[in-house]
């Protein structure tokens, strides 16, 4: 922050006065870093004053849609007589802007860049490929990058100042994602969605709390053990998730390979595909032999799964039952799947903790047509919840066409908790929305759950 | 807001007057924390640069983001769990966004002297509310409305003003703007 400049000038409640003009630069520049571009290219014209003075602010936006060259001659126009550090650059565009961005980012590299924003178009079918000069933006504090190539060279010091970096529709070819996220050590906001990641999605980072994947890979490891916040989304395009590979060989389960380190995460979100219908997470996290020392999560107070009742991905949900004994909040989405009554009598459902559970949402299937009522499954489920949950409040259920034999029967559950109340709810079209992708985010922004306290 | 047994401190303005103001309402000012803090507990601070008139603007915002704070913490240290908390919405900050609207609501000349005084007195909400508001009031007009808005002397010549204009075509365009581009919602 700036150091406070003191002001000589005394005040002067006069009508004709002009206020604004002989601001100091600094807060000229505050005022005007709130406008629209263009509309702050236009001061220029207000008073021989003004020529210059816009020329400082740190942010500069590019938004609007114009043609391709007009676009591009706007940015090389601005860049060149812009004067003074650029903080941030942000660029939002449909246009192919491969030629221009090498020169722009050699601009931004002088310029102490700390917040970049790059989204290209979704109209053509075309990454736009970041040049080499991004890792000499060694002043970087944040990254969103759409609809880019990404290359990371062999010698890459990293962004030792980076904390927040979201890549969305992106390739790194070879195992960039992994060299650049253990290369950016105070990074601590990571978001990769859209990508395929052949081999193993190695996340290597000490201090990243907030971790958002939705991605096509084979195989995770997450080496985050301050995560709090994570959401894991798998979507593969082959479809058999016989193919998934069995971490080391075999030797360690993959629930350990993949979440072993995640000791402190407080909310948690498990989702497969929805429209291709496999549900691929579940089975690749049952895979590899129980082994010693699996993951416990006691500071786990939030957490979404699907409701999967196929032997190797049942296992999964149950054992975060099993193994957080701190949920509050539950949210389970339910499919229509086989029953297997002999599962809910077993053992292993005994062995489920519900201690501190106090909400549940149920969830249905929005954009598809799966599931418009309940399924066998998910009644037992609620019966078991509704009579080992001592302190339940709300159980919720979400989105469900056929609501009334599903009422009928949960109304002659027996309830642990006096205070279980349960609660059709209709969120309707507002969270749904006709794009695929966005309907399997039930939580759509991760700091919807930063401001929620953690019971110790 | 607790008043009671609250550290007081006196803040002097520069046309001579005084407002005495908790200690935690004038902490707001990061200038005035430091002088509390590092050069030692002072009793009456001149604000040399700062009039009555605009001082207590500034403390009358400070006393309510102080209060709003307070209250704001005692809340969430009542509620129940993390349960309760999630689904609760949160009406205090509409009411803050709402009396902060109001607040920004005077002439020019004070609009701007409170910059001036959140820029001294490093206050970093109210400088922000107050270029925001500043900024609002520019947003949208043309380059003559802005001038007989603020009052601005134009002396640059129409020949001047072409020129500028041609280098920035882009900006002074009248383009047909396109459909907003949100992919990203």
């Amino acid at each position: 922050m700036d150091r406070p400049q003191p002001q000589k000038s005394r005040v002067n409640i006069d009508l004709n006065h002009d206020y604004i003009t002989n601001l100091p630069a600094n807060l000229k520049v505050k005022i005007l870093v709130k406008l629209p571009l263009k509309e702050v290219v236009r001061t220029s014209i207000l008073s021989s004053k003004w020529i210059d003075s816009w020329t400082l602010i740190p942010d500069l936006v590019f938004e609007e849609s114009s043609t391709e060259s007009g676009l591009i001659k706007s940015v090389d126009q601005v860049l060149l007589v812009h004067q003074g550090p650029i903080q941030k650059f942000k660029l939002v565009s449909e246009h192919d802007c491969n030629e221009a961005i090498g020169r722009w980012m050699l601009i931004l590299s002088r310029n102490g860049i700390r917040d970049l924003e790059l989204r290209f178009g979704i109209n053509k079918n075309k990454k736009c490929c970041v040049p080499f000069r991004l890792i000499s933006c060694l002043a970087l504090e944040r990254v969103y990058l759409s609809y880019c190539i990404i290359n990371v060279p062999r010698f890459f010091n990293g962004f030792t100042l980076l904390h927040t970096l979201h890549l969305s529709y992106f390739h790194m070819p070879g195992f960039g994602i992994e060299k650049l996220v253990s290369c950016c050590p105070l990074l601590d906001d990571l978001t990769l969605s859209f990508f395929v990641q052949q081999g193993c999605l190695r996340i290597l980072a000490p201090n990243l709390t907030s971790l958002n994947i939705c991605g096509d890979f084979h195989d995770i490891c997450l080496e985050t053990p301050k995560l709090t916040w994570g959401c894991i989304y798998l979507s593969s395009s082959s479809g058999d998730y016989q193919e998934f590979s069995l971490g080391n060989h075999g030797k360690e389960s993959n629930i350990k390979r993949a979440l072993g380190h995640l000791s402190n995460i407080q909310q948690l979100e498990l989702c497969g595909c929805d429209f291709i219908d496999v549900r691929l997470i579940y089975a690749y996290l049952g895979m590899g032999p129980i082994s010693e020392n699996l993951p416990v999560f006691n500071h786990l107070t939030e957490i979404f799964v699907q409701l999967r009742t196929y032997p190797e991905e049942i296992a999964t949900v149950l054992y975060f039952f099993q193994t957080a004994p701190n949920i509050e909040i539950l949210h389970i989405e339910d499919m229509d799947e086989p029953h297997d009554q002999a599962l809910w009598e077993s053992k292993a459902i005994q062995d489920c903790l519900f201690k501190h559970l106090e909400v549940v949402d149920v969830m249905y299937a929005r954009a598809t047509e799966l599931s418009l009522r309940c399924s066998k499954s998910m009644l037992e489920f609620a019966k078991l919840v509704l009579s080992t949950a001592p302190l339940l409040e709300e159980f919720n259920i979400i989105d469900l066409e056929d609501a009334k034999v599903f009422f009928e029967m949960l109304e002659f559950f027996p309830r642990l908790s006096k205070k279980a109340k349960i609660v059709f709810v209709k969120r309707g079209d507002e969270e749904s929305g006709a794009d695929l992708n966005a309907t399997q985010w039930v939580f759509s922004h991760p700091y919807e759950f930063k401001n929620l306290e953690v019971i110790k | 807001m607790a008043d009671n047994g609250g550290k007081k401190i006196t803040l002097k303005s520069s046309d001579g007057e005084e407002f005495e103001v908790p200690e935690v309402v004038a902490m707001e000012s990061q200038t005035i924390r430091h002088v509390i803090e590092d050069v030692c507990a002072k009793n009456s601070i001149p604000l040399l640069n700062v009039n009555s008139k605009i001082l207590s603007k500034v403390i009358e915002y400070c006393k309510k983001h102080v209060a709003a704070a307070e209250a704001a913490a005692s809340k969430a240290s009542t509620e129940e769990g993390t349960a309760a908390a999630a689904s609760v919405t949160k009406p205090s900050d509409e009411d803050l966004k709402t009396w902060d609207a109001e607040f920004v609501k005077v002439d020019k000349g004070t609009l701007f002297n409170l910059i001036l005084a959140a820029n001294y007195l490093h206050i970093p909400g109210l400088l922000d509310l107050t270029c925001q508001a500043a900024a609002d009031m520019i947003k949208g007009k043309s380059a003559k409305e802005i001038r007989k808005f603020f009052n601005l002397k134009n002396c640059i010549s129409p020949e001047e003003e072409e020129e500028i204009r041609r280098e920035n075509q882009w900006a002074f365009e009248e383009e047909k703007r396109t459909r907003a581009f949100d992919a990203y919602a």
